[in-house]
């Protein structure tokens, strides 16, 4: 298991969101107890004062508790959890409208490419990503005909 | 430390030594039975070339081998402690002088196998060559020896003015300490020429030559005081000085002092003035 | 004391005209991995070994745990240099000896479980494996032991990628909050992760000694670029 950092921004903010998206997302589910932060870091190959860094913003913000004989365990406030997914769906979902709108669609024509597209998704739910782009194709072609 | 770093000095040195004194003791073994047969008193040329071209490669052998053990231990002091090796010699947790001690104690042990080896395979071949041309076997010689023995010293002291025993002690002391006195310096030209940013060999040999040409004037130069001064003033101070002479006590002070020297150079480079590339 | 090391206004000068080590100071505390970076004769080396003892300075001071290098700080010292150092001709366990004799803090158990996880052999001669080979045994008897100061010298320039990243691995697992490891390397890009801060060197001088996040925030781009873009020829 090796991540991957991206170059420009510094790599504990990289690791913690990480961390925010496996706990957001059910990898470790409430209650549960994480790796220690040397074989953590060992596994991804950063240095652990850096994972531990992470790991302190973690438990700042409430999402990780510290029991201090037994090592570090998932929060089992869900509603907290639901929040921090719900924040970090935003902060992604801010991000996407300010790309499209520099791809230079309206708000109008962003939300209906979203409804398209979440249309088609929930249609071809249980296929392989791989057959979804055939289909799409195969689609478009069909068009064409 | 001192006697861990001489138990592995110990183990990476003993093989190459051993390996040239196992073929001294063949080559001797081979010698002496050899004289059990009357290869030697044969007319016949071809075997008599063989005969005087099997001395010559003994005694080339003979040459050789303390050559090769000398230079097996300077080249062994100038790999370890100067070349890639020194990188981890020199971080190992112990002292300069612990080096140089463990290094010049295993050259010293060494060259003395190799002196008294040499010398007893000398003299067993001698001995066997002497006692199958004459006849003479073991047994009655020693029985003869010890017979005569007292008569010996007897003879000795008053011929000399003193003892056989002493003499003899004091020449291996004075040997002993030419043998020290040989290594340091060695070691302190190989150290010198470390000092130099390139030809470091070549500048370790250089140095060497030259400390060799300064000490042999100055010897030169105090042997004209030495030959001023009557033998029997200094009578007075030695009873030995009559073989042995001044010249033997001022060797043995200059070796003192030249193995402190020496050593102090050594040490001081190796401490100060590491120059490892 | 703070800091495992204090440099203070160290200079070193070869034959009166190359000043490898130009009035450095710096401190190097506790628990960090710290990358050594700068172009070829920066004065990495020079600055290295000075630290292990190796080399005098003609100015200035080095103090590892308060002493000054010698046979004390050699104790805490695990140091890797970047060439064959070991003779060639011993056996892989009579190395493990030699370390495990003069070094209190060798661990001889974890150098032989390592051998055995890069599936090496310990009873053959050093001279018989390949230069990379060679520099993974080198490497597993520095990181066997529990010192409290690693220097490392190129420690993955010679070997394969997947070796790389079991050598990083190694380091990271080593990692001790009392301990310090010096890395000097070319291979920033590889290691950039696993460094807490870095020292930039050049000309003998410490041109930025700052955290590796730092950096990053900073100029929002990798150590590794950033070094290129100071660097360049």
């Amino acid at each position: 298991m090796s991540w991957n950092f991206d170059n420009d921004r510094p790599i504990y903010a990289q690791l913690l969101e990480r961390l925010q998206m496996q706990i957001v997302s059910g990898r470790y589910s409430p209650g549960d107890k994480l790796p220690s932060v040397r074989e953590l870091a060992a596994a991804v190959n950063v240095n652990p004062n850096t994972m531990q860094k992470a790991f302190a913003e973690l438990e700042r913000s409430g999402l990780i508790t510290t029991q201090r004989t037994s090592g570090r365990y998932v929060t089992e406030d869900t509603q907290m959890i639901r929040q921090v997914q719900k924040d970090l769906a935003c902060g992604h979902i801010r991000q996407f409208i300010q790309k499209m709108k520099e791809l230079g669609f309206s708000l109008e024509e962003i939300k209906a490419l979203i409804e398209n597209q979440t249309a088609f998704a929930s249609q071809n739910k249980e296929e392989n990503p791989l057959l979804l782009h055939e289909q799409s194709h195969f689609a478009s072609q069909n068009k064409e005909d | 430390m001192l006697g861990k770093l001489m138990k592995h000095e110990w183990l990476s040195t003993w093989k190459v030594p051993t390996a040239l004194c196992i073929y001294l003791g063949i080559l001797t073994i081979l010698g002496c039975t050899s004289f059990v047969s009357p290869l030697w008193q044969s007319d016949n040329m071809v075997v008599q070339v063989i005969a005087g071209f099997s001395i010559f490669i003994y005694i080339l052998s003979l040459i050789g081998i303390c050559i090769a053990i000398f230079a097996y231990f300077v080249v062994r002091f100038y790999r370890n402690m100067y070349t890639d090796e020194g990188y981890l010699m020199h971080t190992l947790p112990v002292k300069s002088w612990e080096h140089i001690l463990t290094k010049g104690l295993t050259f010293f042990i060494w060259s003395l196998i190799s002196v008294l080896a040499v010398f007893f395979s000398i003299f067993s071949i001698i001995f066997s060559a002497a006692l199958s041309v004459s006849g003479i076997n073991w047994g009655d010689f020693f029985s003869q020896l010890q017979e005569f023995w007292p008569e010996i010293m007897r003879e000795f002291r008053a011929f000399w003015g003193t003892s056989l025993a002493t003499t003899i002690i004091l020449c291996i002391v004075a040997a002993i300490c030419q043998l020290i006195f040989s290594i340091l310096m060695i070691y302190g030209s190989i150290s010198i020429g470390q000092t130099f940013n390139r030809h470091k060999v070549m500048a370790s040999f250089i140095a060497y030559v030259c400390l060799n040409m300064v000490l042999s004037l100055v010897r030169s130069l105090l042997q004209i005081p030495l030959l001023l001064i009557r033998t029997e003033q200094l009578d007075r101070f030695t009873s030995v000085s009559s073989i042995l002479g001044p010249s033997f006590w001022m060797n043995l002070v200059m070796n003192g002092i030249g193995i402190v020297v020496f050593y102090l150079i050594t040490q001081i480079i190796m401490q100060k003035k590491l120059n490892l590339d | 004391m703070e800091n495992l090391v204090t440099i203070d206004s160290l200079t070193k000068v070869y034959d009166n005209r190359n000043i490898a080590v130009n009035n450095i100071s710096l401190t190097i505390p506790k628990g960090k991995i710290i990358g050594l970076l700068g172009p070829n004769g920066s004065g990495k080396t020079t600055l290295i070994k000075m630290i292990n003892g190796l080399l005098c300075p003609n100015h200035g001071s080095i103090r590892i745990l308060d002493h000054e290098p010698g046979p004390e700080t050699k104790k805490h010292i695990a140091y890797l240099p970047d060439r064959t150092y070991l003779e060639n001709s011993k056996k892989i366990y009579e190395l493990i000896d030699f370390f495990a004799d003069f070094y209190e803090d060798f661990q001889k158990e974890k150098a032989y479980a390592m051998l055995k996880s890069l599936n090496i052999e310990a009873d053959v001669k050093l001279k018989t494996l390949s230069k990379g080979t060679k520099e993974k045994v080198q490497l597993i008897l520095v990181m066997s032991r529990n010192a409290d100061l690693y220097i490392l010298d190129e420690p993955i320039a010679g070997v394969d990628p997947a070796a790389r990243d079991y050598i990083l691995k190694t380091i990271i697992t080593n990692y001790n909050p009392e301990a310090s490891i010096l890395l000097s390397t070319h291979l920033i890009s590889d290691i950039e992760t696993i460094l807490d801060e870095v020292i930039f060197i050049r000309y003998g001088q410490i041109l930025l000694h700052c955290s590796v996040d730092d950096i990053r925030s900073a100029q929002g781009k990798s150590v590794d670029a950033y070094f290129r873009e100071v660097f360049a020829c």
